[in-house]
């Protein structure tokens, strides 16, 4: 039976659809079975993430209506033939809680990972994703507003039977961490009280890709980042990505001042 | 001070209003609680009964109660 992990921040446009596709890719390439659900109904884009639009049939709406079997729905990714991605683009009253939860269910005997892109908020649609996993990666930044919501989040995951909850910092800019100008991951960890599992840094890489709807480039500090949550997952590795190598050293001082 | 000193106190400032006041509905449960218990042992000055509660450094709940009694009530030996 597949893992069922759901990536949610409460905070929208802190960089969650980015990083459920990039993971599911992660976890795809190093050989497993991967399902992307989009839980923010009616306000999809992990399609558009993955560069699938155009291959969507179907969604979860039409599987709970019966027009359709799961695996129509499934778009299988082009180029990664072990990751499918399910898109939801029906109003967000046109999917029950226990068809969505049906439909998980389905899936987790099919795939190793399913991984549910919740939707920003903490309202019907939150509940309705995190019901269904096993475990929640919270997406944050590491600016006040995030962090907040992140740990309102926190709060209400606590009453789900979850076996992890977890923080992914993401956009984290190592030159102005070594500044001392902004909060560096380990202080986003110790306000939340959470394992952090993931520092991914900013990285223009990020804007080319989703610009022209393909993967992050696989040499991406981006990428790489992720790399490293994928190999949490599975293995249970614990190594962070250090978003602030790239601006120690001689050279690191050159990228410092051309920022 | 530095932004992320700043940026931490700030945040850790916000969590504490916002954990404290989702506790406003418990504490007011709390006081009249206690009223009740302390009630059976003294004679309390009603206005005097304070219940707060704060987020300490760690995320746990550090509870402060005080409360001024005029007299401690009998208690009545039983066997």
């Amino acid at each position: 039976m597949g893992r069922c992990i759901v990536v949610t921040s409460g905070k929208g446009g802190v960089g969650k659809s980015t990083i459920t596709a990039t993971l599911g890719v992660a976890l795809a390439e190093a050989g497993a079975k991967v399902a992307l659900v989009d839980a923010d109904v009616g306000l999809n884009n992990l399609d558009l993430v993955l560069g699938v639009e155009s291959a969507v049939a179907y969604d979860v709406s039409d599987v709970e209506k019966g027009r359709c079997r799961l695996t129509e729905a499934l778009v299988v990714h082009p180029f990664i033939e072990n990751l499918s991605l399910l898109s939801s683009r029906a109003l967000a009253s046109g999917v029950s809680q226990r068809a969505f939860a049906a439909v998980i269910s389905a899936l987790r005997r099919g795939f190793d990972y399913i991984l549910i892109d919740c939707p920003a908020g903490i309202d019907e649609g939150f509940h309705r994703a995190v019901s269904c996993a096993d475990e929640a990666l919270i997406v944050t930044t590491p600016v006040p507003a995030s962090v907040r919501d992140a740990d309102k989040v926190s709060d209400l995951l606590s009453a789900y039977r979850l076996r992890r909850v977890e923080v992914i910092v993401n956009r984290v800019r190592g030159d102005l961490v070594l500044k001392g100008e902004v909060l560096g991951v380990g202080d986003v960890g110790s306000v939340l009280r959470l394992p952090v599992v993931g520092s991914v840094p900013e990285d223009d890489e990020v804007l080319r890709s989703a610009t022209v709807g393909k993967i992050t480039d696989r040499e991406s500090r981006h990428y790489r980042a992720i790399c490293l949550i994928a190999s949490h997952i599975m293995l249970g590795t614990s190594s962070l990505y250090d978003c602030t190598a790239k601006y120690r050293g001689i050279l690191g001082l050159f990228r410092k001042r051309a920022r | 001070m530095r932004n992320a000193a700043v940026g931490i106190e700030r945040i850790k400032k916000v969590l504490l209003q916002d954990k404290t006041g989702a506790q406003e509905d418990v504490i007011a449960v709390l006081r009249s609680d206690l009223y009740d218990v302390l009630d059976s042992y003294f004679e309390v000055d009603p206005q005097s009964l304070r219940a707060e509660v704060a987020v300490d450094s760690f995320g746990g709940y550090e509870v402060k109660i005080s409360a001024r009694a005029f007299r401690v009530r009998k208690v009545g030996h039983t066997g």
